[in-house]
C-alpha cells in the first residue's frame, strides 16, 4: 500500500498538470484580490479572511481541485498503465486508496497555496490592516472547507471510476460547482418540505463562512465525513468488481 | 516439467455472448507458448483472464499450482503486456519503469538501467515516450512487464504494427529472455509464421474455443495448413 502511494505521489509531483493547476491557483488568488481592490463598489469585506471564505464559496478552488484529481486519475486508466500494476496487488482496493491519498495531497497543496496567496495579495493591495483577522477562525474555516473539498474530489473520483469518462466527470463537476444542483434541491424542498440543501456536500461548500454558527460548522464536518466515508467504501466496492481494460 | 498455467473450463461471457468457451490450456515452465487465432477469437480475453485483469464467468485458472483465491498471490510472479503498452507518453522510459519499480518496492537505480539495456532501450532512456516508435513502445511495454523479475510473461500481439526488422528484434529479445532468464512466455498472435519462429508449443483458439494444443515438434506441414485455415490463412511470410 505504501509502495502504491509512493508511486502515485511520484507521478503527481512529476506531472505538468499539477504545476499548471498550481499556477492557476496562484493567479486566481492574486487576481481575485486585485479585482476586489480595484472595484470600490464590491468592497464589502472587512478583512482578508472574509474575502478568502467568499472566494472558496464561489467554487473556483473546488473546480481546480477536482480537475487536478480527474486529470491525475484518468491518465492512469487512459494510458493503460493500470494494467501493469493491477494484477500485482493482492487486493483491488489498493488501486483506489492511493488515489484517495493523492486527492488529499492535491487538495491540501491547492488550499495551502491559495490561502497564502490570498493573504499575501490582501497585504499588497489593501495594506496590513486588511490582513488583521482571527487566525483561529480562518484555520477552522479552512479545515472544514478542506474536508468538504476532499469529499468532493472523491465524489469526482467515484464518477470517473464508475463511468470511465473524463468528459462526463468534468461536466458533472463543473455543473455542481456552478451551483446547478441548487435548483434541484429547491424542487425537492417544494415537494417534500424537507430542506435537502443543508445536507448536501456542494451546498455546504457554498454556505460556510467565517462567522457561521458552530452548529453549521459541526453539520458541515459531519456531512463531509459521511460523504467521504461512503465514497471510499463505494470506490473500494466498485474497484473490486471492475474489470481492468 | 512444472505446469505454470492450467485453465479448467475457463469461460467468459459478456451478456449472452460467450467470448471464451471452456478453455483448457496448459503451459509448462520454460515454454514459449503461442496462442494463435484470428482477430476476435478470444486470445486477449484468455490472457486477461489468466492475468487476473478480468474475472471468469465459469471455470478457473490454476497459476503456479495455486487455485481459486490464492492465485491473487501468484499473480505477483506474472508480467503482462496486454493490447498495447500501458505507458505515460509525457514521461521518459526511465520514469515509466521507475513508477512500476516504486509499486514493486524496487529502489535500485541500476536495476532500471539494466532492464532498459536488456530490451535495447538504454540509449533512449531520457526520451519522452510520446516520441517513441511503435517498436520502442513495445520494448518499453515488455520492460515494464519484466519489472520484478516475473517467471511468467503474457504478451498480447507484441509484434502488431511492426515492420519485419522490428518483428525480428522483438522475436530475438523474447528468445534471449527465455534462454538466459528462463522466463516462460505466453504470446498471442494471429501471425503463425512469426510465432512459429520462436514458440515451443501452440494453442489454436477459434470463436473462444481452444481447438488444439501441440508442441513445435508436432508441427507438420499438414498441421501448418490446418492452422492457416483456422487463422484465416494469415501467414505473413
Amino acid at each position: 500500500m505504501t509502495k502504491m502511494i509512493k508511486m502515485d505521489l511520484y507521478r503527481f509531483f512529476r506531472s505538468a498538470s499539477t504545476w499548471a493547476i498550481l499556477f492557476a491557483d496562484i493567479m486566481l488568488a492574486f487576481l481575485s484580490v486585485m479585482l476586489v481592490s480595484t472595484n470600490k463598489s464590491i468592497q464589502i469585506y472587512s478583512n482578508v479572511g472574509e474575502l478568502l471564505a467568499a472566494q472558496i464559496n464561489g467554487g473556483m478552488l473546488m473546480i481546480l481541485c477536482a480537475v487536478a484529481v480527474i486529470i491525475f486519475v484518468s491518465a492512469k486508466y487512459k494510458n493503460g498503465f493500470i494494467k501493469n500494476i493491477a494484477n500485482q496487488l493482492p487486493r483491488r482496493e489498493m488501486l483506489v486508496l492511493p488515489e484517495i491519498i493523492v486527492s488529499f495531497v492535491a487538495c491540501a497543496l491547492y488550499f495551502f497555496v491559495y490561502s497564502i496567496c490570498t493573504i499575501t495579495a490582501g497585504a499588497i493591495f489593501f495594506g496590513n490592516t486588511f490582513i488583521d483577522f482571527s487566525f483561529f477562525a480562518i484555520i477552522k474555516l479552512l479545515i472544514v472547507q478542506f474536508i468538504l473539498h476532499w469529499a468532493f474530489c472523491c465524489l469526482m473520483l467515484l464518477f470517473y471510476i464508475l463511468t470511465s469518462s473524463t468528459t462526463f466527470t468534468m461536466v458533472a463537476g463543473l455543473l455542481i460547482a456552478f451551483k446547478i444542483l441548487n435548483g434541484l434541491y429547491v424542487l425537492v424542498e417544494r415537494f417534500t418540505h424537507f430542506n435537502v440543501n443543508q445536507f448536501m456536500l456542494d451546498s455546504n461548500i457554498f454556505q460556510i463562512g467565517m462567522y457561521s454558527a458552530k452548529s453549521v460548522y459541526a453539520r458541515a464536518i459531519v456531512i463531509g465525513l459521511i460523504f467521504l466515508l461512503s465514497e471510499i467504501v463505494l470506490l473500494c466496492m466498485v474497484m473490486c468488481k471492475k474489470e481492468i481494460k | 516439467m512444472e505446469v505454470l498455467v492450467q485453465t479448467n473450463n475457463l469461460t467468459k461471457r459478456y451478456g449472452k455472448h460467450k467470448v471464451v468457451n471452456s478453455v483448457n490450456l496448459s503451459v509448462k515452465k520454460g515454454e514459449i507458448y503461442g496462442l494463435i487465432g484470428r482477430n476476435g477469437a478470444g486470445k486477449t480475453t484468455v490472457l486477461r483472464l489468466i492475468s487476473g485483469l478480468a474475472k471468469p464467468t465459469g471455470g478457473n485458472v490454476c497459476l503456479f499450482e495455486k487455485n481459486g483465491h490464492d492465485t491473487i498471490y501468484a499473480q505477483n510472479r506474472v508480467g503482462v503486456l496486454i493490447e498495447n503498452p500501458g505507458v505515460y507518453p509525457n514521461m521518459n522510459a526511465k520514469e515509466n519503469i521507475r513508477l512500476k519499480c516504486l509499486a514493486k518496492g524496487i529502489s535500485s537505480k541500476s536495476y532500471i538501467t539494466e532492464l532498459l539495456e536488456s530490451v535495447g532501450l538504454s540509449t533512449a532512456d531520457k526520451k519522452k515516450v510520446k516520441h517513441f516508435s511503435v517498436g520502442m513502445k513495445q520494448r518499453l511495454g515488455i520492460a515494464l512487464a519484466l519489472v520484478g523479475s516475473p517467471e511468467l510473461v503474457l504478451l498480447d500481439e507484441p509484434i502488431n504494427g511492426l515492420d519485419p526488422q522490428g518483428m525480428a528484434e522483438i522475436r530475438e529479445m523474447i528468445s534471449r529472455l527465455n534462454r538466459e532468464r528462463g522466463i516462460t512466455f505466453i504470446i498471442s498472435s494471429h501471425i503463425l509464421r512469426e510465432l512459429s519462429k520462436i514458440a515451443t508449443s501452440y494453442g489454436i483458439i477459434e470463436k473462444g474455443e481452444l481447438k488444439k494444443q501441440i508442441l513445435k515438434t508436432e508441427l507438420t506441414e499438414d498441421l501448418e495448413e490446418y492452422f492457416f485455415s483456422l487463422t484465416g490463412g494469415v501467414s505473413h511470410d
